[in-house]
């Protein structure tokens, strides 16, 4: 099975669209079986519109499509009623932070109330990495390792000039998940396969804002074996989310 | 440097961490670390010298350490991952680090600016070097500020130095939740006001015992230097007249 760990369904003008329509054409024109959406923009600053536009999408492909929620930690106690909703009603199986957008350092701590509760749902988090000054692989790590408990995936693999911050970060914490999307240094996926274990690496697209062709080719070039190869495609991800083949 | 020792008389201040400017951003060879010695030669009382060396040069960079602390008398290191463009973590630092443990030497770092001058990124290097004072100037400034106390709480051998954080909840938050025996006061001359910089610690809602510890009793204790009334501390009613003068 083949999860992309991480991708959006929405609107974000004049330049970012992506409808779920055309999200199932690419994942059948590479073999995704299934795709983990959550909101954008918007919808990440005002969660329960976001969510529920999302919802709207897992209702009517739910063999395809997996949802992980907008909690914006700004809002408290709304944020927690919201990240509840979107679990307990809407059918979501994860939480989706962005700390650059949102305004708010990872490791703030308006933003463990969320982790705790995220605990609790036994969801993961999945969290924007690569933004300065906000949203840094390093302050991910502080996050998870105030939290052992959780599982943290961080988004992007450090993304681009915070690479060097990743492996020294994950090592430490091994409840921190690397996924691929958007990170350009495979040589650097690759020495994080052999130091940390194919265990720990996500494949995601990112889309709309990536080229689905670059995201998924990225890691058929991965130098690593197959039955690593199919973890990062999927079976990490599907053991994550508790899914079955 | 007479305009410096000008600007520490009227100020109050006794002595003074001597660092480079340009040689963090050229390569001036050993001649960093002359200027930085033969200021100290001249103010003896006066001034303290810190190296810096580029480690990107690898054994240049350790044998440059070995003659800046022997030869030269320079009794710290400072880097500015920055300019000098490394990640503040990064492995090119250990060959460094391994002789500053062994020399009993403190470093201090810029931070606050990412990519490659994060408090957290420090704090890395700090967890691998655990018998080595290091000091992150400006503890994160005003975006980071909040990782460098969580990272100082976690480690002891973190120090906050205070210049050029303008976040005033960031140096009472410092004092409360890590402690006033780890902070150490600067001014990041010439580009901090000196008496700003003095003002800050010196209105720091906190007691006089605190500011002893901040202005001079924890770099003393760093850098060994003698506690000799006269040659430390005591600079408080130089400033109070001089400021209050102002206003």
């Amino acid at each position: 099975m083949i999860i992309d760990a991480h991708c959006h369904i929405g609107r974000i003008p004049p330049y970012i669209e992506l409808k779920p329509r055309d999200l199932i054409r690419i994942m059948n024109q590479f073999g995704i079986n299934k795709a983990v959406i959550c909101p954008m923009g918007r919808g990440l600053i005002d969660t329960p519109r976001g969510n529920d536009e999302i919802a709207a999408v897992l209702r009517r492909y739910p063999d395809r499509f997996v949802g992980f929620a907008g909690a914006n930690p700004w809002y408290e106690e709304e944020a927690l009623k919201e990240l509840d909703r979107a679990v307990g009603k809407l059918g979501f199986k994860g939480l989706k932070l962005h700390p650059a957008l949102q305004g708010i350092l990872a490791c703030d701590d308006l933003v463990y109330p969320l982790v705790e509760r995220a605990i609790k749902l036994r969801i993961p988090v999945y969290i924007h990495s690569g933004t300065p000054p906000y949203s840094l692989p390093f302050q991910i790590g502080e996050l998870a390792n105030t939290f052992p408990e959780a599982t943290i995936i961080m988004g992007h693999f450090g993304y681009d000039a915070f690479w060097t911050d990743v492996l020294p970060v994950a090592k430490k914490n091994d409840n921190l998940f690397l996924e691929t999307s958007r990170h350009p240094v495979n040589q650097h996926v690759e020495r994080c396969v052999e130091e940390l274990g194919a265990e720990r690496i996500l494949f995601g697209t990112d889309l709309p804002y990536t080229n689905p062709y670059r995201e998924v080719e990225k890691i058929r070039l991965l130098k690593i074996n197959e039955e690593a190869r199919r973890k990062i495609l999927g079976e990490n991800m599907a053991e994550i989310l508790g899914l079955k083949e | 440097m007479e305009q410096v020792i000008g600007l520490m008389n009227e100020t109050g201040i006794n002595k003074a961490v001597a660092m480079t400017i340009q040689g963090l951003v050229v390569d001036l060879g050993e001649r960093t670390n002359d200027e930085i010695a033969e200021a100290v030669a001249k103010f003896p009382n006066r001034l303290i010298g810190f190296a810096t060396v580029n480690p990107w040069t690898g054994e240049e960079a350790v044998e440059e350490v070995k003659r800046a602390v022997t030869r030269l008398g320079l009794k710290g290191l400072k880097f500015h991952s920055w300019l000098q463009g490394f990640p503040a973590h990064s492995e090119i630092l250990y060959p460094i680090f391994d002789l500053a443990a062994k020399l009993k030497i403190p470093a201090t770092f810029h931070s606050g600016t990412p990519p490659y001058a994060q408090p957290l990124q420090i704090a890395d290097l700090a967890e691998h070097y655990p018998d080595v004072p290091i000091i992150l100037a400006h503890f994160g400034m005003a975006d980071l500020w909040v990782t460098a106390i969580k990272a100082a709480k976690r480690l002891d051998n973190l120090y906050l130095e205070t210049s050029g954080n303008v976040i005033a909840p960031a140096l009472e938050a410092a004092v409360r939740e890590v402690g006033a025996d780890r902070m150490i006061f600067g001014t990041d001359g010439p580009w901090g006001d000196i008496s700003l910089e003095i003002l800050k610690v010196r209105t720091l809602r906190t007691s006089d015992e605190d500011k002893e510890l901040i202005f001079w009793k924890n770099i003393a204790g760093i850098l060994n230097l003698k506690n000799d009334k006269n040659d430390l501390g005591g600079s408080f009613e130089a400033f109070d007249q001089w400021s209050f003068r102002q206003a």
